[in-house]
């Protein structure tokens, strides 16, 4: 199973865990988050990420989650890709997360490209109708 | 080829939680299961395009599943959802 790291600008990351024992009802096995604060060393920073993600990764495989690309967390979040065993995905966002916690047991290599169309999914316009009752 | 209507009756409808409690339940079930809203019909067994029906509270809700135990994926889901998800109101 593909454990998943979400590198992120503090708090997002383990907001978005919050979120995921939220609806789920527990937090999800083998998933984590580094939220990276303000000032903090990159290299402390990167050397806590590698031990979250050999924490979670079971030989699978790992993707890693971060939010604004060229940021810090994504450039710390870049330097964690070893390819077809490590991969970084920016742009992150719950349904993401969840799009991902659905299908990690699918190889890496056809999980990034989904998770790449659910998200461009997630993101539109609500219409009043679309949400009300009946 | 079964389908059930059914209504939404839990207050904050489906929503996050009962969306996933919902799809797990689907996926435990070897047919296809789609669920449909007015003119939105989506696999019950996807949690993203359980979301997307955005079902409130009163909504009605088509079930259909077509495969070898289609009789209890249609009676577990329909119990499920007449059960407002067993959340409270």
């Amino acid at each position: 199973m593909i454990g998943i790291l979400i590198v992120s600008h503090e708090p997002l990351g383990t907001a978005l865990l919050h979120c995921t024992r939220h609806i789920y009802g527990r937090l999800p096995v083998q998933l984590a988050a580094l939220d990276v604060v303000p000032d903090e060393d990159p290299e402390a920073a990167l050397k806590a990420a590698r031990e979250l993600l050999a924490r979670i990764n079971d030989g699978s495989g790992a993707l890693v989650l971060t939010d604004v690309y060229g940021a810090t967390p994504s450039r710390i979040a870049a330097r964690l890709r070893e390819p077809e065993r490590v991969e970084v995905l920016a742009g992150v966002n719950l349904p993401v997360l969840i799009k991902a916690l659905t299908h990690r047991r699918e190889p890496l290599g056809e999980l990034v490209p989904r998770l790449i169309e659910a998200g461009q999914q997630a993101i539109m316009p609500i219409i009043a109708e679309a949400c009300s009752q009946g | 080829m079964l389908s059930a209507e059914v209504e939404v009756v839990n207050a904050l409808g489906l929503h996050a939680r009962p969306s996933a409690r919902l799809t797990a339940l689907a996926g435990r079930f070897r047919s296809e299961i789609w669920i449909s809203r007015g003119a939105r019909r989506v696999n019950a067994k996807s949690i993203m395009g359980v979301m997307m029906l955005a079902a409130g509270r009163g909504s009605s809700l088509k079930l259909e599943a077509e495969g070898p135990d289609e009789v209890q994926a249609i009676e577990a889901l329909r119990a499920l959802i007449a059960a407002g998800f067993d959340e409270k109101g």
